[in-house]
């Protein structure tokens, strides 16, 4: 029996469907990354599972109880809402003190465990302060500390690092990690960053369109999306249309590409992916390594991004592949022709 | 700043320095000597009386007491339709936010004959009961009672909360309340313990609103409250003309005036306070579409409690104004423009039409000749200047109209200023109370227009006087009528003041209901009702009018 677990929950807004028979599992201590473009219904998702939007279809289950009857404050589901929500008539501890509160706890309960949260987010000076005189990352802070305070059986995260500047934001998102691993916390975080969501997640679950189009660890959705869509969501544009050869093989406009393609039949239509890390240029009178792919074309741009060259290649048929060059071999220049060595490992077939 | 350029300032403001001086200081002034010292010798005998009577005492307890209480139900009972306004979208509601403010901008008088008209002893729901049920005697009394005079200032500040707390409210993330259930707050306990302690500057500020208008209550209180029951306002108008006690009229004047001070003074503190407490938020976060059913139920009962309280009294007031003992007629309307025997004046009502108008056309170029070089002096910032001017010049807004024209009754009648006998004494008080509003309305537009765009019609050539007709003024031709017909309006329905300054023989359109409600007799009832329903059209028209042609959402108060 899952933790929780969401069953064909549809939702629409008028006439705009939002959510399309979604439905997910995740297990307790688990971090749940719910990632997917503005307008995917993602924060819909979390919403229905908070209990703050009814589903017209489907179910949550939390443990195999049905929480259809469960109004959201008797659910103890803790929620960090986008922009964070924080009470402004309360000063910091009274912020985070207001669910233990709710709980009926005694004062000196309320009092040792809001020094607690303040500790945990290292909020420690400020618990007399006014909201409003808080920096972002600093209300960022109190909002978790707010909504962790009363031990919730389960934390959802809104895009918590959204409106924070970028800077901020890598600091603040490896606090988040840390604070929510030490503490074991189930927790399922909605976001649009893809760095975000590999960051942080066990499990990423990409929305696409008001449905789940895949969910899967970081590195199995980074190495194989399940469609072009997941892909290029992931920011990955290197995307060829081809057809089956066979078993090894692939015809691309680009020419034959040798990829594994398993238990797909010959002349069908695929995707193939060549991710931007698969290539290394090799000189013209250099052979090729079996089963390595050969790709030659101008490029059109380079750029230096530090760790690596960002380049622009143009193949004879004007197709467009972007590739992150190791900074140790020499840079090409604008117009030079190049041969591309393509691994056969950073090459998949999606259908479609 | 430039020499010439204080000289201009300073021409443009002494005209309505004079003005403030002549006829809102020097009477003011009159009021304090006369209760201070009332025979030229300091003797505060008077005030003292009013502090060791038992009367006055009483006065200013139920003076309280009534607008508390007018206050929290006036609050209870718009708070759920703020939340309504404030949460929800839904067609036709800016046209339904203004039509509530109807009764606010209707003259006292208005008001109270639309409640006597509906459940009044000669009103309708009396009628059909007498009729239907056969009784003998009206069931329903509430002439004279304060049951009435609450229903009617609930009926006309309701919108002051709606409007105030529903923009406030407007602008709360629902965020807020979301993230206290989900800390395992109930819906009840978020409320209390977020929602309202978030709001509360905003219903603080238009708690504090409704309850300076509900303590200087006059027209409504003289009217449907009968002699039982006195606010310090009535309680001067019957001391100077029923007892021409004119040393106690000011006493309680001078205690008017320092009660209303001081409330202002609170309003000005809080509003300030109000505007701090959250980032506001956009309207689209914070407010949704109707969907559900539950929705249609509450956004279209809402709004249709709202029109029944707000509507039924103004309709009975069209309904009893034709309504004549042989059936649906103009019989009152007719009569208003007959001068019939019985009638108690020696001119045709019609005639009283005619002075309103001719009172409310004066009133609203004078406003303008005060109002607009007032606005163009506070549109730049001129430091010292601006920030002790500005609160100057709304002091007539702080002053009861009541006060106002008490004080000109002991001012304004001996030489050089003997205006007493003069018909242009009334038209000079109600441009003391419009003029406030005329500067208010202009002053945004004025001072939206950016400095640039003044310079870059210098750097083109224009003179600053044609920069002033070519570009200044048709940039705020649309606040300017917005103001002319504000002055037009408050003209026309004013009562306090004029009450104690229009002769017999001169009377305005609220003046003529007054004496005719206070009349026995079906003709002067209904004409009364028409002479009523005629004002309550042209009132609410000019109104709806404005907030048409306003630019901005939210209207100031």
């Amino acid at each position: 029996m899952a933790f929780l677990q969401v069953n064909d929950v549809s939702k629409s807004f008028g006439d705009t469907p939002v959510l399309r028979r979604v439905s997910l599992a995740m297990e307790e201590t688990q971090i749940l990354c719910i990632l997917g473009p503005s307008g995917s219904g993602k924060t819909t998702l979390l919403r229905v599972i908070a209990g703050l939007e009814r589903p017209e279809q489907g179910s949550v289950l939390f443990k195999g109880r049905d929480l259809r009857n469960t109004r959201p404050h008797l659910r103890r589901f803790g929620m960090m809402f986008q922009e964070y929500a924080l009470f402004p008539h309360l000063d910091v501890s009274g912020n985070i003190a207001f669910g233990l509160h709710m709980l009926g706890l005694p004062r000196s309960e309320v009092a040792k465990r809001t020094g607690e949260m303040l500790s945990l987010v290292g909020l420690e000076g400020l618990s007399r302060r006014n909201v409003s005189e808080l920096s972002g990352g600093e209300r960022q802070r109190v909002a978790l500390a707010r909504s962790l305070a009363p031990y919730p059986r389960l934390l959802l995260l809104d895009e918590p690092l959204g409106s924070l500047d970028r800077g901020l934001r890598e600091k603040l998102l490896l606090d988040l990690r840390e604070i929510l691993r030490h503490i074991g916390m189930t927790t399922i975080v909605v976001t649009h960053d893809q760095a975000e969501a590999f960051a942080v997640a066990d499990t990423i679950a990409v929305m696409h369109r008001g449905d789940i189009a895949q969910m899967d660890t970081p590195e199995n959705l980074y190495r194989q999306p399940a469609n072009p869509d997941v892909a290029r969501f992931l920011g990955l544009v290197n995307l060829i249309h081809g057809r089956v050869e066979t078993d090894s093989s692939v015809t691309t406009p680009l020419g034959l590409l040798h990829v594994l393609a398993h238990g797909r039949e010959q002349g069908e239509a695929v995707t193939v992916l060549i991710r931007p890390d698969a290539a290394v240029i090799r000189p013209s009178d250099e052979p090729a390594p079996p089963g390595a792919s050969v790709v030659e074309g101008i490029v059109h741009d380079c750029l230096f991004k530090g760790r690596s060259y960002h380049v622009e290649v143009r193949t004879a048929g004007s197709q467009a592949l972007f590739f992150d060059l190791p900074q140790n071999t020499p840079a090409p220049a604008a117009g030079d022709r190049v041969r591309l060595l393509l691994s056969p490992g950073a090459i998949t077939v999606m259908p479609g | 700043m430039r020499p010439s350029g204080t000289r201009s300032a300073i021409l443009l403001v002494a005209l309505p320095l004079a003005f403030l001086g002549v006829f809102y200081f020097y009477p003011l002034f009159e009021i304090f000597s006369l209760s201070l010292a009332p025979g030229g010798q300091w003797d505060p005998g008077t005030i003292a009386a009013l502090f060791s009577t038992g009367s006055s005492l009483r006065i200013l307890w139920f003076t309280t007491w009534q607008a508390a209480l007018s206050t929290v139900l006036t609050v209870a009972l718009a708070l759920p339709a703020a939340y309504v306004f404030a949460r929800y979208r839904f067609p036709g509601k800016s046209l339904i936010q203004s039509c509530t403010a109807v009764p606010f901008v209707l003259p006292s008088v208005v008001v109270a004959a639309a409640f006597s008209a509906l459940l009044g002893d000669r009103g309708l729901l009396n009628e059909w009961l007498m009729g239907t049920w056969g009784f003998s005697s009206p069931p329903i009394r509430l002439d004279q009672s304060i049951a009435f005079i609450l229903m009617a200032h609930v009926f006309y500040n309701f919108t002051v909360v709606l409007r105030i707390v529903g923009g406030f409210w407007s602008r709360m993330h629902p965020d807020l309340s979301h993230a206290a259930k989900m800390l395992g707050a109930s819906p009840w306990q978020a409320f209390w313990k977020v929602t309202l302690p978030v709001l509360r500057p905003g219903i603080m500020a238009a708690a504090l609103l409704v309850f300076i208008f509900c303590f200087s209550s006059f027209g409504v209180i003289l009217i449907l409250g009968g002699p039982r029951y006195a606010t310090i306002e009535v309680a001067i108008y019957r001391q100077a003309v029923h007892l021409f006690n004119l040393p106690m009229a000011a006493a309680l004047s001078l205690l008017q005036i320092c009660f209303m001070f001081a409330f202002m003074w609170v309003y000005t503190r809080l509003q300030r306070s109000a505007s701090v407490p959250f980032t506001p938020e956009s309207l689209k976060a914070t407010q949704r579409d109707i969907a559900t059913n539950r929705d249609r139920v509450v956004v279209w009962g809402t709004v249709f409690l709202i029109f029944l309280f707000l509507g039924s009294p103004l309709l009975a007031l069209v309904v009893r104004s034709l309504s004549t003992g042989s059936g649906v007629s103009l019989l009152y309307y007719r009569a208003i423009f007959e001068n019939t025997g019985q009638s108690i004046f020696y001119i045709p009502p019609v005639l009283a039409i005619g002075y309103s108008v001719g009172f409310a056309l004066v009133t609203l170029v004078m406003s303008l000749c005060i109002g607009l070089p007032v606005a163009i002096f506070l549109s730049r910032d001129r430091g010292l200047a601006t920030s002790l001017l500005d609160p100057l010049f709304m002091l007539p807004l702080a002053t009861s109209a009541v006060t106002l024209g008490f004080g000109y009754i002991v001012a304004l009648d001996e030489p050089p200023l003997n205006l007493r006998a003069s018909l242009f004494i009334v038209p000079l008080a109600h441009t003391l109370v419009a003029y406030p509003f005329v500067v208010r309305s202009i002053l945004p537009g004025l001072r939206s227009i950016p400095a640039h765009i003044r310079e870059s019609a210098m750097l083109l050539g224009a003179a600053p006087g044609k920069v002033w007709w070519k570009v200044v003024a048709p940039m705020v031709r649309r606040s300017l009528v917005v103001g002319a017909i504000f002055a037009f309006t408050v003209s026309i329905g004013e009562f306090g003041a004029t009450v104690f300054l229009a002769r017999p023989e001169v009377p305005t359109v609220p003046l003529a209901i007054y004496r005719f409600l206070g009349q026995p007799g079906a003709l002067n009832y209904g004409q009364a009702m028409a002479m009523s329903t005629i004002l309550m059209l042209v009132t609410a028209a000019g109104f709806l009018f404005l907030e048409k042609l306003r630019t901005g959402p939210e209207g100031e108060f």
